[in-house]
């Protein structure tokens, strides 16, 4: 902070914001969107039709990535939340922050794309099979982790009770994943990651694997934007706290 | 149209939606805060060129 002769004259802490990586949200942006049409055009043109399920066998295509990157969020918060109560750098917080909310909102579709998949393939909208449920109590877990942040006021102990929820949430992902397995559930067995290779067709594989790309890739863009705005939001508190 | 052509559209539709409404949310958030930045640090600037005390009390004893 400069002093000057009889006062002090605070800096802002913002300019060194993203000096040097402004390119890498553009580039993640554009990025995503020629992966994301990319990943159309197989969805709809090159991955076959299946045989039992018909057309709706191609909500697969969002539904899978998006149940992926839900676990991917929990599983950042989860790091996170380590590297938060460990190191108790500010950084760590505001990773968890937001990934919390990208976590959200691909749970949210997972759930949705999944209930519209069940209902021509199942008959029902929803039942309260072991994985459903499972994901529900994900979304729920979510929910809990952005309500205890609303509740508490200290920013030190917020993100330290975030931190733990953080932790112990993440038990409910590999519960998730193995709830097909323990219990006898209306939800298909694991087609990608199974012992024995994936059990799909090349050319449905190739057109997952480019739409999880697609995905993949559009998260980071969400991402670094989300963190670039708790950053903001962070300094704009603590300028204000200074101003007072 | 069958079906199981309005549940996939649906499902892609719903789904387009949610991330393309999140993503103008986010836009708009990171475009306020970033009005807000600016109008701080246009205040702050105002306030480093305004004489300190210090230059105050310095100018007053100079004064005849």
């Amino acid at each position: 902070m400069p002093e000057k002769e009889g006062g002090v004259v605070m800096q802002l802490p913002l300019a060194r914001s993203r000096r040097g990586t402004w390119w890498v949200t553009p580039l993640l942006g554009w990025l995503g969107v020629g992966l994301v049409a990319l990943s159309l055009i197989l969805i709809f043109l090159y991955a076959p039709t299946d045989s039992v399920q018909g057309q709706p066998q191609r909500i697969f295509y969002l539904h899978l990535p998006a149940a992926w990157l839900a676990y991917f969020s929990f599983f950042l918060i989860f790091v996170s939340s380590i590297a938060y109560l460990l190191t108790h750098r500010t950084g760590w917080d505001r990773l968890a922050r937001a990934s919390a909310e990208l976590g959200f909102v691909f749970t949210t579709l997972v759930l949705l794309t999944g209930s519209i998949w069940g209902r021509p393939i199942w008959g029902t909208w929803w039942t309260w099979d072991a994985r459903l449920t499972t994901t529900l109590i994900l979304w729920f877990i979510y929910l809990a982790y952005f309500a205890l942040r609303s509740y508490v006021s200290d920013p030190e102990r917020k993100a330290r009770y975030a931190a733990v929820l953080g932790i112990i949430g993440f038990v409910d992902v590999p519960i998730i994943h193995m709830s097909v397995l323990w219990w006898r559930t209306l939800h298909p067995q694991p087609v990608v990651v199974r012992s024995g290779g994936p059990a799909m067709p090349p050319a449905m594989l190739l057109t997952m694997l480019v739409t999880l790309l697609a995905f993949f890739v559009l998260y980071l863009f969400l991402l670094v934007e989300k963190y670039e705005l708790e950053r903001m939001k962070d300094t704009l508190v603590d300028l204000r706290d200074q101003e007072l | 149209m069958s079906h199981g052509l309005v549940y996939l559209f649906a499902a892609f539709f719903i789904t387009w939606i949610i991330l393309g409404a999140y993503i103008l949310a986010l836009h708009r958030q990171i475009q306020a805060l970033r009005a807000e930045v600016e109008m701080l640090r246009a205040q702050r600037r105002q306030l480093s060129d305004a004489p300190t005390a210090g230059e105050l009390s310095k100018q007053l004893t100079e004064l005849p």
